[in-house]
């Protein structure tokens, strides 16, 4: 076997970590209840139509509402806003992607849902709490002050569980954003086109990592 | 690709081959060519590269972004069919619940088997690795030498066609000249690695892949592969002819359309079907192999995936090329009262002395990668680079705590975005909005990741046998597993993790993994490498080992074992370029036993 994945080369250990990281949190009991739900939805099984382009919802039933999708897109174009060319996350289907995500038939799935769906709600309060507004009525400034709080990479104390879900949110909005074309291309991927030579990196390439090729 | 049905079965062939992987298809194609008539059975369903596959998909265009879940395991797109850890329907089990104690077992259900995703890493077994014990008094020898499989080496590389260089390190062989086709220069990533593991004295030299970087030389391989068999040629020539190059781009896992890579259905098969003498049938679970008066084997009875209804067909010959521990399974569910232990296992060795690789991985992450220039180096789809193991004179001379050696897969690219990287990469890039995007910019292309593949010394409490309860949806039973790693792993394990870290602190990098000391927990699984073999070894002395040194079993001269269920040991190198060449090695001893009517 041969990985393809620089960082979650081992995706078993990352699998077991999400599922022990779940088992772990307290489960508010109607949160259960809905991942019994999507789970008794049905995958794609082992032999899905590799050809076909495939839109959120097609597949399993999707979970979040009006109210929360705002919310998922306010906070996903916080952390991946439109620059230049490329337009802000939500422009991408990452809110489509992230509700898709958590509404899949699979235990790696499943175990974000809780964080994610938990995490949304006490954004929620937490804007409530410091501004007597719903979050997606925040102006730029105070959303970044709660993303500040949150942004960190040492949690605050009694912000545990909200930093561990912006963290895993970010992931999820990064995930979603760079693997779209645009995504890629703001990234810095150049390829999947066809060559008719390969000729190694380019000079400025090598002479930036001090490296002489033969 | 062109098959047939169940009611179009011939009365006889001259020969039935059991799976349609490397081993099958490697049998079938030889014996077809020189003329036997061959019926071809796979458990599978029927698999068509050149319209199924995914090439330019980008991984917006698939549910959950690609990513891989409990149906598939390696994403999406990944080419397997029917297959994963587990198998619906098809259950095995572990005789321990001992986490360090479990075999994982992967498998594939369709037309080509592991070949359709495998890496395509394709390195020669060394001198040394035919004598194991004789150079180190652990495991055993194969009843056959460097030598005697070389020119079968030769001979798959330039069918298959196979990158890579010659650099005359020890048991490290060089190919011939006109064997392998150019490699492809490294990667930034792969020759800063190179550069920098070469003052530390780790050898980084190019990897040898199975994979077109030119046309096939249509005119002088057949020649060379066929002499004398005019028919034979112009097939391959033409066959030869409908494979491009690889054009450096789209992941080989996902499988090859314009058949640059190899794969069973689009390299050995085609050849194959044309020469008229194939019959291919999928969905044909094998259950056992029958058995006459005389004790030869009969023919095969095999299942119908899709109606369940059982099935006979008859050969002179069987081979069995199911992948080592299927091969191992059909033996053993295959008894009689003249074979009241399964087929061929008077030594009742069937089932003993599994391997598989020993591999663990280490991550890092180089300032000096960061921020590069954005270029294209997707390449041949694979790693352009790896190190073999280097450290055998040291080993001999006892001055490490471990017997076999390891190779480092290297992995350094600029890759096209997956969830797992992207996920990866946002967990080091600090805050959000620019400065995110930012951060996500200047680290991308900046990790690599190192795996060891190492050699495993067979042992006697790492076997499978028949659960004696269990059984799979058409009533067969099923294998249980027993699995343990010796302390030769463990410590090698564990010299893996210090080398890794040292290399990336040589690229002046940091470790983005744990570096474990402690080998145990470093290696992962049994079988979780997916390079396993065993189970039905060859050896010289019919008393202990199953077959000789063709996969001729001892105790039924037409029964043959092709894949790597023979293996006597599980060298460091990845076993599918043997399993080729032990697979025509035998199959061309086959060949002539028939024409002597030895069988
Ligand atoms: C992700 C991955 C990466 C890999 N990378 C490499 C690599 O880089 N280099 C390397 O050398 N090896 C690699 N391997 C291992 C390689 O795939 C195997 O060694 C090789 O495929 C073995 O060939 P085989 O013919 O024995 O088995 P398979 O390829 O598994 O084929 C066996 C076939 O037999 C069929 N079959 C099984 N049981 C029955 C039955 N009862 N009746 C009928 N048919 C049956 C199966 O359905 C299957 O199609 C990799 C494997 C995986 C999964
Ligand atoms: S990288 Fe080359 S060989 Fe691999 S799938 Fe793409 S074109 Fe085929």
């Amino acid at each position: 076997m041969t990985s393809n994945n620089p960082i979650q080369f081992d995706r078993r250990t990352a699998l077991k970590w999400v599922l022990a990281a779940a088992a772990a949190l307290q489960m508010p009991e109607s949160i259960a209840d809905e991942i019994a739900k999507t789970v008794a939805a049905k995958g794609y099984g082992k032999d899905p139509d590799l050809l076909k382009a495939y839109t959120p919802g097609q597949l399993w039933p999707l979970t979040l509402g009006a109210a929360q999708r705002r919310t998922v897109a306010t906070l996903s174009d916080t952390i991946l806003p439109a620059e230049g060319e490329f337009p802000a996350a939500s422009k991408l289907g990452v809110v489509e992607f992230i509700d898709e995500w958590i509404s899949a038939p699979y235990p790696q799935m499943s175990a974000d849902r809780e964080q994610i769906l938990e995490g949304l709600t006490s954004l929620e309060e937490e804007a409530q709490r410091r501004f007597k507004k719903p979050f997606t009525d925040l102006t730029a400034r105070q959303i970044a002050s709660i993303c500040d709080d949150l942004a960190s990479v040492q949690a605050k104390q009694g912000f545990e569980r909200p930093t561990a879900f912006f963290q895993r949110f970010k992931q999820l909005v990064a995930a979603g954003y760079y693997t779209t074309p645009q995504g890629m291309k703001d990234i810095g991927y150049v390829g999947n086109v066809p060559l008719a030579k390969y000729e190694g990196p380019p000079k400025e390439v090598l002479e930036r990592i001090g490296v002489k090729m033969v | 690709m062109p098959l047939i049905e169940t009611k179009s079965l011939q009365d006889e062939y001259d020969v039935i081959v059991v799976g349609s992987g490397a081993a099958g298809g490697q049998t079938a194609y030889t014996l077809t060519m020189d003329g036997a008539k061959v019926l071809m059975l796979e458990a599978g369903r029927n698999y068509v590269a050149e319209t199924e596959t995914p090439m330019f998909q980008t991984h917006d265009q698939a549910p959950l972004r690609g990513n891989s879940t409990a149906d598939k395991e390696f994403g999406f797109y990944d080419a397997t069919v029917d297959g994963g850890w587990q198998v619906p329907d098809e259950p095995y089990t572990n005789a321990s619940d001992q986490k360090d104690r479990q075999f994982w077992w992967w498998r594939a259900r369709m037309l080509g088997g592991r070949t359709n995703h495998w890496g395509r890493i394709s390195l020669r077994n060394g001198p040394y690795d035919f004598k194991p014990r004789s150079r180190d008094g652990l495991g055993f020898d194969w009843p056959m030498t460097y030598e005697d499989l070389a020119p079968y080496y030769d001979k798959v590389e330039m069918l298959i066609g196979v990158y890579g260089e010659n650099d005359g390190l020890e048991n490290t062989p060089n190919s011939p000249d006109g064997c392998l086709m150019p490699a492809p220069k490294p990667r930034a990533g792969e020759a800063l690695l190179q550069q920098r593991a070469r003052q530390l004295g780790v050898p980084v030299v190019a990897m040898h892949r199975a994979v077109l970087t030119e046309r096939l030389d249509h005119k002088r391989i057949p020649k060379l592969l066929h002499p004398g068999n005019a028919r034979a040629q112009s097939i391959l020539a033409a066959e030869m002819q409908r494979r491009a190059a690889c054009f450096w781009a789209t992941e080989c896992g996902r499988g090859c359309s314009i058949r640059a890579n190899y794969q069973s259905p689009t390299v050995h098969l085609p050849p194959a079907l044309a020469t008229g003498n194939l019959d291919v049938l999928t969905n044909a679970m094998v259950r056992e192999v029958t058995t006459n008066k005389e004790g030869r084997a009969s023919g095969v009875l095999f299942i119908d995936r899709l109606t369940g209804v059982e099935h006979r067909a008859k050969a002179r010959v069987i081979v069995l090329a199911a992948s080592a521990c299927e091969t191992v399974r059909i033996l053993l569910n295959s008894k009689s009262k003249q074979f009241p232990d399964g087929l061929a296992n008077s030594s009742g060795n069937v089932g003993k002395y599994l391997m598989d690789t020993v591999g663990t991985g280490v991550a890092g992450q180089i300032p000096l990668l960061e921020g590069l220039p954005p270029h294209n180096d997707d390449g041949a789809g694979g790693s352009h680079v790896y190190s073999p193991w280097w450290l055998y004179q040291q080993q001999h001379a006892g001055k490490l705590d471990f017997a076999r050696g390891y190779h480092i897969e290297i992995n350094a690219q600029r890759p096209m975005p997956s969830v797992g990287y992207a996920a990866g990469l946002a967990q080091h890039a600090q805050g959000y909005g620019r400065k995110f995007k930012e951060e996500m910019r200047r680290y991308y292309g900046s990790t690599i990741s190192m795996s060891g593949r190492g050699e495993m010394i067979p042992n006697e409490d790492s076997y499978c046998e028949i659960d004696p309860t269990k059984k799979d949806k058409w009533g067969i039973p099923v294998l249980r597993f027993h699995w343990k790693w010796s302390e030769h792993e463990t410590r090698q394990a564990a010299h893996m993790q210090q080398t890794f870290a040292n290399i990336i602190e040589a690229m002046g990098g940091r470790v983005l993994t744990k570096i474990e000391t402690d080998g145990a927990k470093a290696i992962r699984p049994g079988g979780f490498i997916i390079h396993e073999v065993g189970g039905a070894l060859m050896g010289a002395d019919p008393k202990s080992s199953v077959t000789n040194q063709w996969g001729q079993t001892w105790d039924v001269k037409n029964l043959f074992l092709t894949d790597g269920a023979v293996f006597p040991s599980n060298a460091d190198k990845n076993p599918t370029l043997t399993i080729m060449a032990h697979a025509w090695r035998a199959s061309d001893y086959m060949l002539a036993a028939m024409k002597r009517s030895e069988i």
